[in-house]
């Protein structure tokens, strides 16, 4: 069991939160091809990496942003997930 | 003192949310407050910050709240508790969090056996208040009465404290 | 008592609390404070056990639960380890694995037959034939196997407990006291952890006669006793490490879950048995059991002993035996230990033959003699007990599981961890510290640089304090011509075998232990594993790290499964209308975490019950606790283009205290969610989900509000909220009584939401149609809905109403042709499959999933249709995910089922193929049993296709339900 540091919680279990999958934008759906739109919805590449992920915090409810590498998962930034985010990714 | 649970019977819960939530937080004489934390304002009675636009409000009489700042508030039914005793003991069986880290004052939001729940830290030696959504309370109560009841590591510390 | 020894100075037992047991129906007699292995051995009872294949006699060897050789049976306790269990007053063992009596076994003839059970016997035995594999798994069920379970058993949880510091100490030794001590003086929170009642390990046991430390020691225990900061969990074990400094610390309560954030590993090392021919004669013992045995329960290990050393440790347990007044016959010294302890011992009139080797023991039932030879002459020497002192390997399971690289160090001939992970600190003998005073050093250091890095702060170059001499035997095996050179003890595994596995190609670590079964005993190889990779690495030409050796994996002893289990958190969720359904003794369901009344037993059967809840609500009024939908505020600036973005139907022009049915797909076109919209204003709305997806939904909701960058709030309103459908065509009357509020068509027309006083309490009440029938869902703050229910009980009397559960509604939805989402469709099946065009509305610029969807529209190939069932046989009724079969091929399955009694048949719904989706057309479903029964394609709603009954003007009503009736 891991635990988290969060900004105003403290340091919390892994197991308070929900994984939210990966940050990522989300194509134009008016100009977007149908191979673009099928690779965002179905196609992932699992290579290990630094991602950025969306993780819930179910008793607050607050949503939060963890950067962790998938190799060694270590969590190296946790921050909350401000609005609009994603249009930043 | 030996370890006990019991239901409380408060006033009504509010749920806050909206702006400018602080001249409400002013009106208890609690504007200081820090997200996360709350304050006492009479027995059973309490105002707690759980965002810069949220607060619960257990109070007696009523909130107004402004629909010019887009303020909204709800009725909560929360299943209430008060843990009496070494309440620490009791939480280490069902929650994982590491109490260390929280002080008098704080309210706590948690997971605690499989559901969530809303703490408020007290003073040293005080009743421990804690509360969760009120179709879960029936399951809560009787989940920490039979961990009280049965328990080998908190019949051990029994015996010790007397 | 006779080999009980006069009061020693750290002793565990209490002198003043004798206390009787019984062993194999024996009276024995000891002190409060003894394990049941040291009060048999005080009374001279030295056969403790008998051994796993071949029955031998066992007595003392690790003394330490390094081996099983003392493995008892209690009445409601399998496996009791008698070598560190506390013995009770009254308390009944027994031997395991007998057959007869532990004195006279009758098993031990399996030993003359010994030659026929070769290494490797039970791996080849299950291998093949396969044939025999019966056979043989009943013969080596009854011959082998330890303690009996009792069967009668009652299911037992222990509870686990979390529990948080900043240092975790493994081992209350020399060095991890010292280790506790420097980490707890940085002002961080310490856990001191210890296998043993007290704290104290190898100092108080090794150097109980060392005038010199008796200071030290005392001061250490006290500072540890004075230190608020340092908590001490005594006779718990630490069971496995786990990720980010987790330990698994196994207590007599329950199991401790003690979070760290930096561990010290001082768990020392276990003293390993040398090898050579009658080892295992009860009197040959490890140098260490015999000072544990002296030191906490002044017991003599035997009258007259001779020491076999390969290092000093062998020579202070010598003086220490000289010391309480037992006689060394001679020390057996395998090289030339230092002069310094040569010449002490003979000061003493001890004896010492250097360059020794040893031959055998021998003894009929215990030890007798020991045979030995110096410069080829052999020698031998009458004696009760062997002491065998050859050497150490790492107690290293914490530091193996946490990941640490050993390596092996040809200057103490012992595994030496070499590189540890981030945070992982071990001190004292398990890194081949074997001066006293160098290992108080080694824990000083080990536990600042613990504090120090766990408090982010750079910590300190740590200084080597390893040995520079061996403390073990490089090989401590002596072959014996006629074998019998026991290795591990637990599984009878002799050299012999290990040679034999070997010679036939298991000779890879991993191939032998498997082949062989060593270290696979109870305990796990913590006697032989390292003789066992002394031997591989011997016999194969390779050295100690080319041979490499096992994980010990969790966990470090047996550990009760109910210890593992914990307690059972099973959520359970209520409605607030939970004590009406009590109250008249409903029959609940599980519906996720939800108790849910299934139907309200008023008939016969259940059957007949759920008809009779159905009749109700076609014939006058009933009423269902919709509570456990998940209910949904949104409100704020940006509502209207939320709610717009999440649901497939357009919501941005619904009028204010409009309803409408609100369906969501994923990004990939599939229906997740289904539920009603109603708009309380400008910028609120109110929304319901499916009764399991209210936690998805809402998590995925607040996801989507912070991608989009919207300005609004939506809230969980799920168990804040009480809910309940009022249908039939009576429900209006019922209601009537209980508000204000206008409910004429006009006033509050199908499909409208209006928010009133219901039972003089604030109601959100929608007129919907779920049921086919006119109705009102009924929503109230938690802490009323069940007084709001009790009133519509109470007006609903005059009109026969029914409480109605889940099965009821299932039949009056299912005549309706209304999909449950989850039950009608899969994890792929999108608004077109299930037959809901007219809720996509692909005009809206924007929402999710629209590009899935666009897509699938000219794609489909599967549809949910009604259909009835042809047959009128009784006993031919297809159940819920019976296949529909054309020419031998599936083409779909049966989603919904039932007997419709107001239709007079069974209707079901089925996801087909398109291709036989015609109304009237043929299809054929096989039942479970592999029949097929025919049926045929029929328009929904089955049931009032005008829906005219959900939207009544009096007149209409009255006729339909008279031909209802």
């Amino acid at each position: 069991m891991k635990f988290v540091t969060c900004p105003s919680l403290g340091r919390r279990a892994l197991s308070e939160f929900n994984y939210g999958g990966r940050l990522e934008r989300e194509p134009d759906q008016e100009t977007v091809s149908e191979k673009e739109w099928a690779d965002y919805v179905f196609y992932h590449n699992g290579a290990p990496k630094t991602q950025i992920e969306w993780w819930y915090h179910r008793p607050t409810g607050i949503w939060f942003l963890f950067e962790r590498n998938t190799l060694t998962d270590r969590i190296t930034k946790v921050d909350f997930a401000n609005k609009g985010i994603s249009n930043e990714a | 003192m030996s370890l006990q649970i019991s239901q409380k019977n408060v006033p009504g819960l509010l749920h806050l949310r909206g702006k400018k939530l602080n001249e409400i937080l002013a009106s208890f004489d609690a504007a200081d407050l820090q997200v996360f934390q709350y304050k006492s304002l009479a027995e059973n009675q309490f105002v707690a910050k759980l965002g810069e636009e949220e607060l619960y409000v257990c109070a007696d009489g009523s909130v107004s709240v402004s629909t010019e700042h887009n303020q909204y508030a709800f009725r909560r039914g929360d299943a209430i508790f008060e843990v009496a005793g070494n309440w620490k003991n009791l939480m280490a069986e069902v929650c994982i969090y590491d109490f260390r880290q929280s002080c008098p004052g704080d309210f706590l939001m948690v997971a605690m056996a499989g559901i969530s729940a809303w703490l408020l830290i007290p003073e040293e030696g005080k009743p421990l208040i804690l509360g969760c959504d009120p179709t879960f309370g029936h399951y809560l109560l009787e989940t920490l009465t039979k961990q009280i009841e049965t328990s080998p590591f908190l019949k051990t510390e029994r015996e010790n404290d007397d | 008592m006779k080999l009980r020894l006069s009061p020693q100075p750290l002793e565990w037992i209490d002198r003043k609390n004798p206390l009787t047991f019984t062993f194999e129906g024996k009276e024995v007699t000891g002190f409060a404070g003894d394990v049941a292995s040291s009060a048999l051995w005080s009374e001279g009872s030295k056969v403790l056990g008998r051994s796993f294949k071949y029955h031998r006699r066992r007595g003392l060897l690790s003394f330490a639960n390094h081996d099983v050789n003392a493995l008892f049976q209690a009445p409601d306790m399998p496996n009791v380890r008698g070598d560190v269990t506390p013995v009770q007053e009254g308390q009944m063992f027994t031997a395991v694995n007998t057959f007869g009596s532990l004195a006279s076994d009758k098993g031990s003839l399996v030993e003359l037959i010994g030659k026929f059970l070769p290494v490797g016997f039970y791996y080849r035995a299950f291998y093949s034939p396969k044939f025999l594999f019966p056979k043989w798994e009943r013969l080596i069920r009854e011959m082998a196997g330890l303690g009996k379970v009792d069967t009668s058993w009652t299911e037992s949880r222990q509870p686990k407990r979390y529990r948080h510091c900043d240092v975790a100490i493994i081992g209350a030794g020399p060095s991890g006291m010292a280790a506790a001590i420097a980490a707890a003086e940085q002002g961080v929170d310490v856990c001191l952890i210890d296998e043993n009642p007290y704290i104290g390990g190898s100092l108080d046991y090794q150097y109980v006669n060392e005038e010199a430390l008796s200071e030290t020691r005392s001061s250490l225990k006290s500072t540890i006793e004075s230190m608020a900061n340092i908590q001490v969990i005594a006779s718990a074990y630490v069971a496995g490490y786990y990720g980010d400094h987790w330990l698994a610390v196994n207590t007599d309560q329950g199991l401790i879950k003690l979070s760290a954030q930096s561990v010290v590993v001082a768990t020392g090392v276990f003293e390993q048995p040398a090898v050579f021919r009658n080892n295992d004669l009860p009197g040959v013992m490890n140098a260490s059991a015999a000072q544990r045995l002296m030191s906490r329960y002044a017991v003599a290990p035997c009258k007259e002993a001779v020491i076999l050393t390969a290092n000093p440790e062998g020579y202070r347990a010598a003086l220490d035996m000289h010391k309480n007044g037992l006689v060394v016959k001679a020390i057996l010294d395998t090289g030339s230990t230092d002069s310094e302890w040569v010449e002490q011992a003979r000061q003493s009139g001890i004896p010492v033959f250097e360059h020794a080797t040893i031959v055998e023991a021998s003894g009929r039932k215990a030890l007798q003699a020991v045979t030995f030879s110096v410069d080829g002459v052999a020698k031998q020497l009458a004696c009760d007990g062997l002491l065998m002192s050859v050497g150490w390997a790492p107690a290293g399971a914490p530091l193996y599981q946490a990941g640490t690289k050993f390596a092996y160090s040809h200057t103490l001939e012992q595994l030496l961890p070499v590189s540890l992970p981030e945070g992982v600190y071990a001190c004292g003998r398990i890194n081949g510290v074997f001066d006293i005073l160098d290992q108080f050093k080694d824990g000083e250091q080990a536990g600042l640089a613990a504090a120090l890095y766990m408090q982010g702060k750079e910590t300190p170059e740590l200084n080597d304090y390893a040995a520079q001499m061996a403390h073990s035997h490089p090989y401590p095996i002596w072959q014996h011509p006629k074998g019998k050179e026991f290795v591990d003890f637990d599984e009878d595994i002799q050299f012999k075998d290990l040679k034999g596995a070997i010679a036939q190609g298991f000779d890879n670590i991993e191939l032998m232990k498997r082949f062989s079964t060593i270290g696979m005993g109870p305990s796990q190889g913590k006697h032989s594993n390292m003789n066992g990779i002394r031997i591989l690495a011997k016999l194969t030409g390779k050295t100690i790290d080319q041979t490499g050796s096992t994980t010990a994996r969790p966990m470090f002893h047996p550990t009760p499964v109910s210890h593992l289990a914990g307690m059972r958190f099973r959520p359970e969720r209520l409605t607030p209308m939970h004590a009406f359904h009590q109250s008249v003794n409903a029959c609940f369901m599980e519906a996720g975490n939800w108790l849910r009344p299934e139907y309200y037993p008023s008939e016969a059967s259940r059957e007949a019950s759920i008809a009779a809840e159905v009749a109700a609500v076609r014939g006058s009024v009933g009423l269902i606790d919709v509570s456990t939908l998940g209910k949904l505020e949104v409100f704020g600036k940006d509502a209207v283009e939320l709610m717009d973005r999440l649901y497939t139907m357009r919501m941005s022009n619904m009028a204010i205290g409009a309803s409408r049915y609100a369906l969501m797909v994923d990004d990939s076109g599939v229906v997740i969610d289904d539920g009603v919209a109603v708009r309380y204003s400008d910028e609120h709305f109110y929304v319901t989900t499916t009764t399991s997806s209210s936690d998805s939904a809402y998590r995925m909701i607040q996801k989507k509000v912070i991608e989009w960058g919207l300005q609004v709030t939506v809230l969980n309103r799920t168990g804040q909220i009480g809910a309940m459908n009022l249908a039939g065509p009576n429900s209006r009357k019922i209601l009537s009584q209980l508000t204000d509020l206008d409910l004429s068509n006009e006033g509050f027309p199908y499909l409208v939401m209006r928010r009133a006083k219901v039972a003089g309490v604030d109601a959100t009440l929608i007129r919907v149609g779920f049921v086919g029938e006119l109705g009102y869902e009924i929503h109230v703050d938690s802490m009323d809905a069940l007084q709001v229910w009790d009133e519509l009980m109470r007006v609903g009397e005059a009109f026969s109403i029914k409480p109605f559960g889940v099965e009821a509604q299932r039949m009056l939805r299912l005549e309706k042709g209304h999909i449950i989402v989850g039950q009608d469709t899969d994890g792929l099946t999108n608004p077109f499959e299930a037959n809901m065009p007219w809720s996509v509305h692909f005009k809206k610029p924007y929402f999710l999933g629209k590009p899935s969807l666009m897509k699938l529209k000219n794609e489909q190939q599967r549809i949910l249709v009604g259909f009835e069932l042809l047959s009128a046989d009784r006993n031919a009724m297809p159940l819920e995910s019976n296949l529909l079969i054309e020419d031998g091929e599936m083409i779909g399955r049966v989603t919904s089922i039932g007997r419709s009694a107001a239709l007079g048949k069974v209707i079901g719904l089925a996801m087909i193929s398109i291709d036989y989706s015609k109304p009237d057309g043929e299809l054929h479903i096989k039942l479970s049993d592999g029949r097929l029964v025919k049926a045929k394609v029929v328009k929904t709603p089955f049931y009032d296709p005008d829906g005219l009954l959900q939207k009544p003007d009096e007149e209409v009503h009255n006729k339909e339900q008279g031909a209802a009736a």
